[in-house]
């Protein structure tokens, strides 16, 4: 059985132990759910645990670095310090889509595994994975996403995939097919006016709705917080 | 420097996995079928077998699979299909398939097998 390491987040750890090494974690919820600011916390731990790490962003790796130096994470140093890589998709993957030739692996994949040997990266998040198995048709989600996982697994990275999830049938197609692939899956979500909450539906293959949800705030300096009082001694 | 062969319907992906492993130093020849497969495994100049699971004139994908690696007779075979059900890996795995690729991605760890199989 693969050693256990830390997600990051504490209240997630202090009920599951962490997870499993080398496995992959699907963090999926709507916009503005924390998703970005949990995947922070990944790369953290990684930072605290002395491993290297890798962020693939949709979004600019400047910004993702001041968003973790807010919550006193040391992003900044460790990016200086080649702990920590960080990789744009608006460069990484230039005119490059899942959908070129679903039949062969992308070339971005390949060039994702020499940065990885390079950096000897343990630790990887892909925020977003949308990149990777949005594909057309999409008949071929389940085998695109099947191999996507299971490639993960074999660079022997443990890796967090973090998926925007929307109302439509595809979205919830692919959500569902990586949710069945990956080993943990955890959901982030707010309602106006009440309270974020994470809920892991999958945790090491065992069954899904497995954890209450888990209220969460999102404090300056600090990040992901639980809100549950803390437990009598 | 090993002879292997590569049997898939979709010219795609022979192409890529020939050019790929040939560019290796590896001698590589390729098969659209099962029955051509099996012709040229007959004349036992192959090292290593990397084969698709759902090819035209193949049986169903147990009984090809049982029936490649025994024809094999030993030769380290490498299988490629999309995913897999338990049952396919199961039956792999029994019949001793050195490795079990899920298309696309994992055709990326082809160099890690060649490895594996050859050294170096």
């Amino acid at each position: 059985m693969a050693d256990k390491i830390k997600l990051g987040v504490t209240f997630f750890d202090d009920c599951f132990g962490g997870v499993s090494s080398g496995c992959q974690v699907l963090c999926h919820g709507r916009s503005g759910s924390g998703k970005s600011i949990l995947a922070c916390h990944f790369l953290n731990q990684a930072l605290l645990d002395g491993d290297a790490a890798l962020l693939l962003t949709g979004g600019r790796a400047r910004d993702t670095i001041t968003v973790a130096e807010g919550f006193g994470m040391p992003f900044s140093k460790a990016a200086a310090d080649k702990q920590l890589t960080l990789l744009e998709y608006a460069s990484f993957m230039q005119d490059q889509d899942a959908s070129a030739n679903p039949m062969l692996p992308p070339q971005a994949f390949m060039d994702l595994q020499a940065v990885i040997e390079r950096h000897s990266v343990r630790r990887l998040v892909f925020d977003t994975v949308l990149p990777w198995v949005d594909i057309h048709p999409v008949t071929r989600i389940a085998e695109h996403v099947y191999s996507f996982t299971h490639a993960l697994e074999r660079l022997g990275v443990t890796s967090l995939l973090t998926l925007t999830t929307s109302v439509s049938d595809p979205s919830f197609t692919l959500k569902n097919r990586l949710e069945d692939d990956c080993p943990v899956a955890i959901h982030l979500d707010y309602s106006q006016g009440a309270h974020r909450v994470a809920k892991v539906t999958k945790y090491l293959g065992a069954p899904r709705a497995l954890s209450a949800p888990m209220p969460f705030v999102i404090v300056p300096g600090t990040g992901i917080v639980s809100e549950a009082p803390p437990a009598l001694p | 420097m090993g002879n292997v062969l590569i049997v898939d319907d979709e010219s795609a992906i022979s192409a890529y996995l020939a050019k790929l492993i040939s560019g290796l130093g590896h001698h590589v020849a390729t098969a659209s079928s099962a029955s051509e497969m099996l012709a040229k495994l007959e004349r036992g100049d192959c090292h290593l077998i990397i084969a698709d699971i759902l090819l035209p004139d193949a049986p169903v994908p147990t009984a090809w699979i049982q029936e490649l690696c025994r024809r094999a007779k030993g030769k380290p075979v490498v299988l490629m299909t999309g995913a897999p059900s338990p049952e396919l890996i199961a039956c792999a795995t029994k019949c001793g398939v050195h490795a079990f690729l899920s298309k696309p991605f994992e055709l990326a760890f082809i160099k890690d097998i060649l490895k594996t199989v050859f050294g170096g």
